[in-house]
């Protein structure tokens, strides 16, 4: 078996006297896509922060491929081949949607041309052709999230770090993001994906982390997680088992 | 939206235009020296401005503190041709380069501020520059400033009779700050200034090295500035370290292309025909009762500019003449249109 993409090992995250990461290891495999779970303040945003370099660790390692990347900033890091998006979409709102994609493909292109040469793929393989030359602040919600996943693409990134994709969006927008997702995971990319959504990271997760308080609690493919007594009771709640159960019962009527 | 923003956008065929026109300026003026004078300080300003536009427009990193690679450029032009009888050539070129070398170093130190304590801690330094010229009489001149030695006409020393040929000078120069930041705005470096300006964290996200780009735009934004003072020097042949480190200055550069609109390509342009002669205008008409009345007035056109549209002329949208609406009112209780955005506190 070859070596994980992503290797985390005991990584913690304090700041000042508040232990956002306690000790926390895990591994993606290539091709892989992880859910990561948790209540508010679990340490999910700061994990995937510490990933991307936009925190740094107080203590242990973070490994692409068999490259270190805890400690260096997060401009390092994505030309390293690790892409995010924001919870909260920050696209760079004075400029279109060809500019703001064209932007991160500059930073790994050689020449502005071949830049904007894969600002084109990308725009092509999420369908968006038409939206080029629009301002990103006069679209929707929706479009915007999508320009965010075009942004990260265009670094023609080893691994896609999704924060809240779905948060503020329509169940028919949510759906046509996971069709997205999906497809870009099918094409061979490695994806974490944070959500609040249950029910997203259920249809879409090959395994899922439980993270709580900082310490991961448990880990698995999504089904076997979502039962685990431990995860139940401690942190999702028995009205949120009780919902899953009768999502699960109406799965399998169907 | 019609108007002066679309018309300007079509820089391809108006910038050789608008060379054109104001090449021929002082044939079609009645030419006095007062004119010729305010036309070749415009331009002079007006590179300065262009150049500032490319590290504090383009990439948000707003200096008060351009003044110390224009200041550089005149005192390095100054002193190599006065104390050590250096070509005016080879002299400009040596301030280009030590204002490149000191806008490194400056960016090392300043460039990881942002915001207002970037503006702060450059206008402080431009403040320390003119107490330090200040200082060492014997090098700079001191507080009374330095002359350069009276040449003639001398044109391989960078010395014209004629006023018209500074003109003439000023020109090529605005022209050429110009084109640099037509080129670096279409360039990847412009790219990235952008989205270091719009969201310097998204930048890093997104794989740019911010700070090397802003240290590239900074120091590409100090040559314009140097050749400016350089290219000023020439012309009125004294400089004290009052009208080239001075706040005054500091404040011009800046102040130019926060009102043609920071960030546009035309801005600095703008800003320099509309401020540099009213300001020069005031200066002649108005400063001496009561004192301090020309900058009163300035300071008041600023204001109202920057109050109708924060972003600058180029940003502001004229008022659209709808087509028959003169000619047939319209029947009943037509309601107004809406109001045309202004962006007033949109920044």
């Amino acid at each position: 078996m070859s070596a994980p993409l992503l290797r985390v090992d005991n990584m913690t995250v304090r700041f000042g006297g508040l232990v956002a990461v306690n000790d926390v290891s895990f591994a993606v495999d290539e091709g892989e896509l992880l859910g990561i779970i948790g209540p508010n303040g679990a340490g999910k945003t700061t994990s995937f922060n510490a990933v991307a370099g936009a925190v740094r660790p107080t203590s242990g390692t973070i490994r692409i491929g068999d490259q270190l990347i805890s400690g260096r900033p997060p401009e390092r890091v994505a030309r390293m081949g690790v892409a995010r998006t924001f919870q909260s979409v920050r696209l760079f709102r004075s400029m279109t949607v060809a500019e703001n994609v064209t932007l991160a493909a500059s930073t790994v292109c050689l020449t502005m041309a071949a830049a904007g040469r894969r600002a084109a793929e990308v725009a092509e393989l999420l369908g968006m052709e038409a939206l080029q030359g629009a301002q990103v602040d006069a679209l929707p919600l929706a479009d915007q999230k999508r320009v965010e996943i075009a942004r990260a693409l265009a670094l023609a990134p080893r691994l896609l770090l999704l924060d809240e994709m779905m948060s503020g969006l329509t169940d028919q927008e949510t759906r046509a993001i996971i069709g997205v997702i999906r497809k870009l995971n099918d094409g061979g990319l490695t994806i974490i994906v944070i959500e609040h959504v249950l029910r997203v990271i259920m249809e879409l997760s090959h395994r899922v982390l439980v993270l709580d308080h900082g310490v991961l609690i448990a880990q698995g493919p999504p089904r076997e997680v979502m039962t685990d007594p431990h995860v139940v009771e401690a942190y999702i709640g028995r009205q949120a088992a009780q919902t899953f159960r009768e999502h699960e019962t109406l799965r399998e009527q169907r | 939206m019609t108007g002066l923003r679309s018309a300007l956008r079509s820089t391809g065929v108006l910038g050789p235009a608008v060379l054109v026109l104001v090449a021929s300026l002082p044939f079609w003026f009645i030419q006095t020296q007062f004119v010729l004078s305010v036309a070749t300080l415009t331009l002079i300003f007006m590179a300065t401005s262009l150049g500032w536009n490319v590290i504090s427009g383009f990439g948000g990193q707003i200096s008060f503190g351009h003044s110390i690679f224009f200041g550089l450029g005149a005192y390095t032009s100054a002193i190599l041709q006065a104390h050590y009888g250096i070509n005016a050539y080879p002299a400009l070129g040596f301030g280009v380069v030590l204002a490149v070398v000191v806008a490194v170093l400056l960016g090392v130190v300043t460039l990881r501020l942002r915001g207002i304590y970037l503006a702060l801690s450059t206008f402080a330094l431009t403040l320390v520059f003119a107490i330090l010229t200040g200082h060492f009489e014997g090098f700079t001149g001191g507080e009374v400033g330095l002359t350069l030695p009276l040449l003639g006409n001398d044109p391989a020393r960078f010395a014209f009779e004629d006023k018209l040929a500074f003109y003439y000078v000023a020109l090529v120069l605005a022209a050429a700050a110009f084109v640099v930041t037509w080129v670096v705005l279409r360039s990847r470096l412009g790219l990235q200034l952008r989205a270091v300006q719009a969201d310097q964290d998204a930048a890093r996200a997104s794989g740019v090295l911010v700070f090397r780009v802003k240290l590239t735009g900074l120091a590409i934004s100090a040559v314009p500035c140097a050749l400016a003072g350089s290219v000023y020097i020439q012309y009125l042949g004294f400089i004290d370290p009052d009208s080239a480190f001075g706040a005054a200055v500091a404040t011009q550069i800046a102040v130019i292309a926060f009102v043609g609109g920071a960030g546009k390509l035309w801005g600095p342009v703008i800003g320099a025909v509309l401020l540099v002669p009213l300001q020069q205008l005031l200066n002649s008409q108005l400063s001496a009762y009561p004192a301090g009345f020309n900058l009163v007035v300035y300071a008041l056109v600023v204001l109202v500019i920057l109050w109708i549209e924060p972003r600058g002329i180029m940003s502001m949208r004229w008022p659209r003449r709808r087509p028959g609406a003169a000619a047939a009112p319209q029947p009943a209780a037509a309601p107004d249109p809406p109001p045309q955005p202004v962006g007033r506190g949109s920044r």
